[in-house]
């Protein structure tokens, strides 16, 4: 057999005889959480304006998924910049810049984001310009998600 | 000459995320060998592993031969 000269190929989370890839893993909390969190905010204004009970309950929900995908952006960047030494070798080619300066505009916006919802009460006050703001931070990080996603895709199934 | 860089800079894109797979695949190949019982199975492991490792050379000999070439772009276009 020929010896292998390449590193280790990735950041494992390793759990007895399991390995757990950690990047793959953490980019799914994001990706699933923050259209999630999007989608009960806009079902909260909606139920809101109709004005049904169930809506305050959308509201809490929308921010508990918001702040479990925040926390999991850091672990998820961290693993992707790992990989990105170790696999790629840090190369600077456009993909992995893009990906890793969109990462932290999405960190940057999802920490604003929950900071405005705890230290600004308007923000879920249907009149407020801060209740926009923040389902604008909202769609942004959902934008980002997709487009780092997918750019993710683009290095694992080579499209 | 800016043109030139732009192909440069695509070609070391795809052999930055191609040289890698090369790798993924030489490891699968190599844990495949370790754990089939036939002989002509080991053989065929082996010589697939051999192969992925030959192409990783090449793609990073390519890669190399883009890299100075993009380096001696920069140097003329006085950003490096």
């Amino acid at each position: 057999m020929v010896n292998n000269p390449a590193p280790a190929s990735m950041l494992y989370l390793k759990i007895g005889k399991i390995s757990i890839p950690v990047h793959p893993v953490a980019t799914h909390f994001p990706n699933a959480l923050l259209p999630t969190a999007a989608l009960f905010f806009f079902c909260y204004i909606a139920a809101k304006i109709a004005g049904l009970g169930i809506a305050d309950n959308l509201e809490i929900a929308s921010f508990y998924c918001l702040i479990v995908a925040v926390l999991s952006v850091p672990v998820a960047y961290w693993a992707g910049y790992y990989d990105w030494q170790v696999k790629y070798r840090g190369a600077k080619a456009p993909i992995f810049i893009t990906k890793a300066r969109y990462g932290i505009i999405m960190i940057v916006l999802g920490v604003v984001s929950v900071a405005q919802h705890i230290l600004v009460p308007q923000t879920t006050v249907l009149t407020s310009p801060w209740l926009w703001l923040y389902a604008a931070m909202m769609l942004g990080q959902v934008g980002i998600a997709g487009l780092l996603g997918h750019l993710g895709g683009k290095l694992v199934y080579l499209h | 000459m800016k043109q030139r860089l732009k192909q440069l800079q695509e070609k070391y894109e795809i052999l930055s995320i191609v040289i890698p797979k090369e790798e993924d695949l030489y490891r699968l190949y190599s844990g495949l060998n370790g754990r089939v019982q036939s002989e002509t199975a080991k053989k065929l492991t082996a010589h697939l592993a051999a192969e992925k490792l030959s192409h990783k050379k090449m793609l990073e000999d390519f890669l190399e031969e883009v890299k100075a070439e993009m380096d001696d772009i920069n140097k003329q276009l006085g950003k490096g």
